[in-house]
């Protein structure tokens, strides 16, 4: 045992420390939208409770101090919210928001090595302000009896503080407490429960679950569940009908206070003597140094409370061990392995390294079938050749889906970025003063893990520039004869191997004649350029770095933070982006981003005499076209394409090769055409010769530098060939070719 | 079991939490540790299990840890294992319920591996 934890352990403690934030988060968004009806769910807010609680239990474990100020602060404020004395203001719910980006900012500090008190002032401060806003209420209720109801001691006493202040808000309200008695069998006890909860929810509030032990045995469990509800026996009966309980109103009588009957059993007496004052919080442990034998420096207070404490104890353990001697159990053991967690984390670069292995397979697998081939081309081996087929045909189906198991693996829902931009939009659009409601559909959409990290920063971008510039002030869409509300959707969808991400704001649309104005003032564009730019090309021009159609620049602008980032990062998980706009009606900017990044579909061409694979994510069409479509404008080669112009590449003029078949230019060709973020061209090639999955490897230092290849992979055969970078080529083309090429 | 192992049981419902004290006691002493992520399932394992020590969290949502603690000192089976409860500092109140529904002591998060040791070894009386 050592005595600071393991990395592994850090490791763990922060990733179910961000999964507890991300839940704080919603809770908080929820509890935001409730603010509006006016009343808040006090499951809502127990909850946020109890997520800053457990940070609090987690983070004081492993030493992060700045954390544990933080939640114990938080859990003191929202303990007193959830209890009723203090009410939740909005200015309160800011500071809760701040919070969350606060213990994000502590989880990723940490993760890259802050530790102890480092950062502490942002966290003093916040605590400081979050007292500042936290008036207390005069709580001279809780003394208040039971209103009448005959709440026997038994019942009260399991009670935690907080499910007794449910109840008292439960009667204060005027609703009836309802007891429902129900059996469950061990073994489906969660499926009838969650059935159980499902219907009673509806009708009150469950305050409490009360187990009954005389009842259990081996096979089966009996539970009172506490419920508040609005509502006659007969409804709650009605509620549950099938599922075996029985509904009881508990009673309620003339008197005011209930009859307190002793609910604890004899050891109870001994223990709450001992234990309070020598088990005084962390103080007298903090000195654990050694960790000796037992004893060791940690603090003798503890000892002696240990002491104390075991005495009280003795028949305990003596008569646990004789009922055990009676009875060994292999059920037991069944059970428990089988109900233990079911998830496991994972690091992600184990996962890579497996989907490496696939890669290895798969390239196996080819060079299996070209071997095949060869037998099959011998006459004598048929039957041999078709053995061979069959055993290979099984070996690829399982291959496939191996490759699809481990894919699944490393996808995680959208919904984990949507969170955040919930949160974001929230403080931007306060912050901007407009009002703006965010829709968010398909949450559900499943994405490789590093992509749905890395799109956080462009989505966030995004919602900026849809807020700063998007989206009008209230006065302004009021005149234009809109709701004052702005909307924000964002929707995601699979479609194939592509995920597409819709964001549309229904704000002011993009000003073409502006857009063009700043470009040209800017020195991006010529005059005479401008002129000819097509609609697509002028909506692009909000990708260029520093062009704001904003005449002022505003705090966002003035950092220099636009879309050009948001491009950046789409082109570098090759996504492609779409905008379209609607004067006065909003823009909407689509997506496509592929799903995964670890093994690629490929399209393998010749070009030049050679062998080259084309990631299929980029790639948006292949047309074939004769030597007549190619024209060539101020010594670009560009062809019409749906009447846009596209300008073209030929990879033998990009890596300088010479083209080694001498037949001179053929007539026919083919066109790829492909696209990266906002751009398109279209590479010149000679044969399209089929599509291959393919894990790209590195070509190693001395060639990594070759601008437009991307890497190597083997196709069957132990061939090598040389994967595309299309970004890297679309970025050169754009770049001879000037801003037209867009 | 006939070894001189000690079997404890876990109930807490967060992993790492549950993760730490599970660690701790197996690497600290002759301890065998089952581990429930929630009060109920607490409540599946319980009367299929023979436990020397019970370790149980208070805040836990659905089934509380008091529920627990009251089921636990009731139930003819392990009406006398030694029970722990594992509380926070600012929840004495309930701290204290939990103490006289019969558990035998109570660890305040945060605590060191040392302290949960010593306390464990106290309750079963281990040198």
């Amino acid at each position: 045992m050592s005595e600071t934890p393991t990395e592994k352990a850090l490791q763990e403690f922060l990733s179910e420390a961000q999964e507890i934030v991300e839940a704080f988060n919603r809770d908080l968004l929820a509890l935001d939208d409730q603010r509006a009806a006016g009343s808040f769910d006090p499951e809502v807010i127990n909850d946020a409770f109890r997520a800053v609680h457990s940070l609090k239990g987690l983070s004081g474990l492993f030493g992060i101090n700045r954390m544990t100020a933080l939640s114990h602060n938080l859990e003191n404020l929202l303990d007193s919210l959830r209890l009723g004395r203090v009410e939740l203001q909005p200015a309160t719910l800011d500071l809760l928001f701040e919070a969350v980006t606060l213990f994000n900012r502590i989880v990723s500090e940490t993760a890259s090595g802050v530790t102890g008190d480092e950062g502490m002032e942002q966290v003093e401060d916040l605590i400081a302000r979050l007292d500042r806003v936290a008036l207390r209420k005069e709580s001279a209720n809780d003394a208040s009896p039971w209103g009448g109801w005959e709440l026997d001691a038994s019942l009260l006493s399991v009670l935690t503080e907080y499910e007794e202040h449910r109840l008292r808000e439960n009667i204060k309200s005027g609703r009836s407490l309802f007891r429902i008695h129900a059996a469950f069998d061990l073994m489906t006890i969660d499926k009838g429960l969650d059935e159980l909860k499902a219907r009673l929810k509806p009708l009150g509030e469950v305050i409490t679950y009360l187990p009954s032990a005389e009842a259990a045995n081996d096979q089966q469990i009996e539970l009172d569940v506490i419920l508040g509800a609005q509502a006659e026996l007969r409804a709650v009966q009605e509620a549950v009908v099938g599922t075996g309980a029985i509904v009881a109103l508990l009673p309620k009588r003339n008197g005011s206070a209930p009859v307190m009957r002793p609910a604890a059993p004899p050891t109870a007496t001994l223990a709450p003597q001992a234990a309070p004052n020598t088990f005084a919080p962390v103080a007298a442990a903090a000195t654990s140094g050694s960790g000796s034998s037992g004893s060791g420096s940690s603090g003798s207070a503890a000892m002696n409370a240990s002491a104390v404490v075991g005495k009280a104890a003795t028949a305990g353990v003596a008569g646990a061990t004789a009922i055990g001697a009676a009875r060994i159990d292999r059920d037991e053991e069944e059970l428990t392995l089988k109900s233990v967690a079911q998830t496991v984390r994972v690091d992600i670069r184990k996962l890579d390294n497996l989907m490496n292995i696939v890669g290895e397979l798969g390239i196996a697998r080819a060079g299996l079938q070209q071997l095949l081939d060869r037998v099959k081309a011998d006459r004598q081996q048929t039957k041999l050749a078709r053995d061979l087929h069959h055993e290979l045909r099984s070996l690829s189906r399982r291959l496939d889906e191996l490759q699809a198991g481990i894919l699944e693996v490393r996808m995680v829902p959208l919904g984990q970025v949507f969170d955040k931009l919930s949160r974001v939009v929230r403080k931007i659009s306060r912050d901007a003063g407009k009002e703006i409601r965010l829709s968010i559909a398909g949450a559900d959409t499943e994405l490789d893990k590093l992509i749905v990290e890395e799109l956080s920063d462009p989505l966030m971008h995004v919602m900026r520039n849809c807020i700063d510039h998007g989206i009008e002030r209230p006065e302004v869409r009021r005149a234009a004869g809109k709701s004052e509300i702005g909307i924000i959707s964002i929707r995601a969808e699979q479609r194939g191997n592509h995920v597409v991400i819709q964001i549309e704001d229904d704000g002011s649309g993009l000003d073409e004649k502006k857009l063009v104005q700043k470009a040209v003032e800017r020195g991006i564009l010529g005059e005479s350029e401008a002129r000819e730019l097509g609609r697509r090309d002028i909506y692009n021009l909000i990708f260029l770095p520093g062009l704001s159609t904003k005449d002022i620049p505003d705090e966002m602008s003035g950092r220099g933070v636009g879309m050009d980032v948001v491009k950046t990062n789409i082109a570098r998980l090759s996504g492609i982006i779409d905008v379209e706009s609607e004067p006065g009606a909003g823009t909407r900017l689509t997506l496509t981003l592929p799903i995964t990044l670890a093994i690629i579909q490929a399209l393998i061409i010749r070009a030049a005499g050679r062998t080259f694979a084309v990631p299929l994510n980029s790639v948006l069409e292949s047309l074939r076209i004769t030597q007549r479509d190619v024209r060539t404008i101020e010594r670009r080669e560009v062809m019409s394409l749906r009447g846009q112009t596209l300008p073209l590449a030929r990879l033998e003029r990009l890596f300088r090769l010479e083209r080694q078949d001498l037949g001179g230019v053929p007539q026919k060709q083919y066109v790829v055409v492909v696209g990266l973020a906002q751009h398109r061209i279209g590479i010149l090639v000679d044969e399209l010769m089929g599509q291959e999955d393919i894990v790209i490897k590195s070509l190693g230092r001395a060639l990594s530098n070759i601008p437009g290849i991307a890497g190597a992979t083997e196709l069957g055969g132990k061939k090598t060939v040389l994967v595309l970078d299309v970004a890297q080529i679309v970025e050169e083309a754009v770049a001879s070719g000037g801003s037209e090429a867009a | 079991m006939s070894d001189s192992r000690q079997r404890v049981l876990v109930v807490e419902d967060s992993a790492t939490m549950r993760g730490f004290v599970t660690a701790t006691l197996e690497s600290g002493g002759p301890f065998t540790v089952t581990q429930a992520e929630s009060g109920f399932h607490a409540l599946k394992i319980l009367p299929r299990g023979r436990y020397d020590l019970i370790i149980t969290d208070i805040n836990m949502p659905d089934i509380n840890g008091l529920e627990l603690v009251r089921f636990i000192r009731d139930s003819e089976q392990h009406k006398t294992t030694p029970l722990l409860i594992i509380s926070t500092d600012g929840r004495e109140a309930d701290r204290d319920r939990g103490l006289k529904l019969g558990a035998n002591g109570y660890l305040t998060k945060p605590f060191e591996p040392q302290q949960l040791l010593d306390i464990v070894r106290g309750l079963l009386h281990l040198g």
